[in-house]
């Protein structure tokens, strides 16, 4: 497993509020990686910088070696799913994924709808192919955000809160999704709640509070094992509903 | 009270379509480059610009929104003559409605993009679209289904303003009206009827706007 994400000593600061202070921390193909934290402990912003959608205030992310700087740094590496799914309204479901093959990555017609239908029936929405999201489930949406980001094939997903706005019906089918992309081995980082659903598929664990990584290791070692109190106080206000 | 008599206008009914062409002529025409300064600074002016573009595109947009329209005519037509400029009245006509009604088409296209969700430029972003293609093609799509029923407004006001043209030489809709006053003096029969062609105009292109707004709306939420 080689190295793929190498952040050093970084900080994030909005005018005068410090969000994320001299982080350290790797990410290894192959990998997934979840972020846990109560709001405020700066997971969103952290992988915001990594995905080059925010700037950093000090230190510096690498990727496959070469520094983040913004999503052109970033550029068919890192794939994004969002908590609002973010797709494009305007476009056919089966749209949503040609018309970035076609744009992006120049591929013709007919290669990109064949690619389309490929990742729609991957995710279970092959059948939604020409209608516009917003006929979509919540959780019909995500999966198409997913498979519009594994379009593009990068080396890593990561997941911003990928099921924040969904109930938990629609948030398991979510997560049946990633814990497929899990099987396949690719690599991804994902912010999330849903400590049962991580549990399952995660390889490591990254705790984070007040901008630091207070506590990482495995799941089992977070979950059963750490002696930290306040990840215990953490794990006790969140979520334990088995979804 | 005097008589009206409807019949004084059949002599003068055959000089209707080609009036009515160039009403619609200059109505089309200026709503079209309207649309298209409308989008190009409309869109430029939500970006960060070079100081000399931003004072030009807004000294462009606050002149036409802060000046009457008749005088915009005058200056155009009547006064770029004096700087060696001489413009046929009906380009003149097609340029100052499109510079007027551009200029506030440029502000309504300005909000619509700004009221497209932030997520979008970064969900485009985070794919690999560079800045002109996110706008053309993620942006502004969606920004000008928002803007659709303005513009629509704004070819309907163009069509009602193309009777100020009457002050060129150019007979349209209402200087031909003028005309055949000159000759029948039944005022009221003349215009009660350029103003209803005037409706029927404008009130068909309410029907197109809602139309295209429904056409446009099969993605909304």
């Amino acid at each position: 497993m080689g190295e793929l994400i190498r952040i050093s000593n970084l900080s994030k600061s909005f005018a005068d509020t410090t969000v994320l202070q001299s982080l350290d921390m790797q990410v290894n193909s192959g990998e997934i990686v979840a972020i846990i934290g109560s709001s405020g402990s700066g997971k969103s912003t952290l992988v915001r910088c990594i995905a080059g959608l925010e700037s950093v205030s000090g230190g510096e992310i690498l990727l496959d070696g070469e520094a983040v700087v913004n999503t052109a740094s970033t550029y068919g590496k890192v794939g994004m799913v969002f908590q609002n799914f973010n797709l494009f309204p305007h476009f056919t479901v089966g749209e949503n994924i040609i018309k970035p093959l076609k744009t992006i990555l120049k591929m013709k017609d007919d290669i990109a709808t064949e690619k389309a239908k490929t990742l729609l029936d991957k995710v279970h929405i092959l059948d939604k192919f020409e209608q516009y999201p917003n006929s979509l489930s919540g959780g019909q949406k995500q999966r198409l955000a997913i498979a519009r980001a594994l379009a593009m094939e990068p080396e890593i997903i990561i997941f911003d809160e990928p099921t924040s706005s969904l109930d938990p019906e629609l948030a398991h089918e979510v997560f049946e999704t990633i814990s497929d992309l899990a099987k396949e081995g690719q690599t991804m980082l994902i912010v999330t709640h849903q400590i049962n659903a991580i549990r399952r598929f995660a390889t490591r664990v990254v705790f984070l509070n007040k901008g630091k990584i207070e506590v990482e290791g495995t799941p089992d070692y977070i979950f059963n094992q750490a002696d930290n109190h306040i990840l215990q106080q953490f794990l006790k206000q969140v979520d334990f509903a088995d979804i | 009270m005097t008589n009206l008599d409807f019949t004084t206008l059949l002599p003068y009914i055959n000089l209707l379509p080609a009036a009515i062409a160039i009403t619609l002529q200059v109505g089309l025409g200026g709503f079209i480059l309207a649309i298209v300064l409308a989008i190009v600074v409309g869109s430029l002016r939500t970006r960060k610009l070079n100081w000399a573009v931003h004072l030009v595109l807004t000294a462009y947009v606050e002149f036409f929104r802060g000046t009457p329209l008749l005088v915009q005519l005058f200056v155009v037509y009547y006064g770029l003559p004096s700087f060696g400029i001489r413009i046929e009245p009906m380009i003149a006509a097609i340029v100052t409605m499109g510079l007027n009604s551009g200029a506030y088409l440029s502000e309504v296209v300005r909000a619509s993009i700004l009221s497209v969700d932030r997520g979008q430029y970064e969900a485009a972003a985070m794919l690999g679209y560079n800045s002109m293609q996110t706008i053309s093609q993620i942006i502004l799509p969606q920004a000008l289904r928002i803007a659709v029923p303005t513009f629509m407004n704004g070819f309907s006001s163009i069509i009602k303003e193309t009777s100020l043209i009457s002050v060129l030489p150019v007979i349209e809709l209402t200087k031909l009206g003028n005309q055949i006053y000159a000759k029948t003096y039944h005022p009221f029969e003349i215009y009660i009827t350029m103003a209803i062609i005037y409706f029927v105009m404008t009130y068909s292109v309410t029907f197109l706007a809602k139309w295209l707004e429904r056409r446009l709306s099969v993605w909304v939420n």
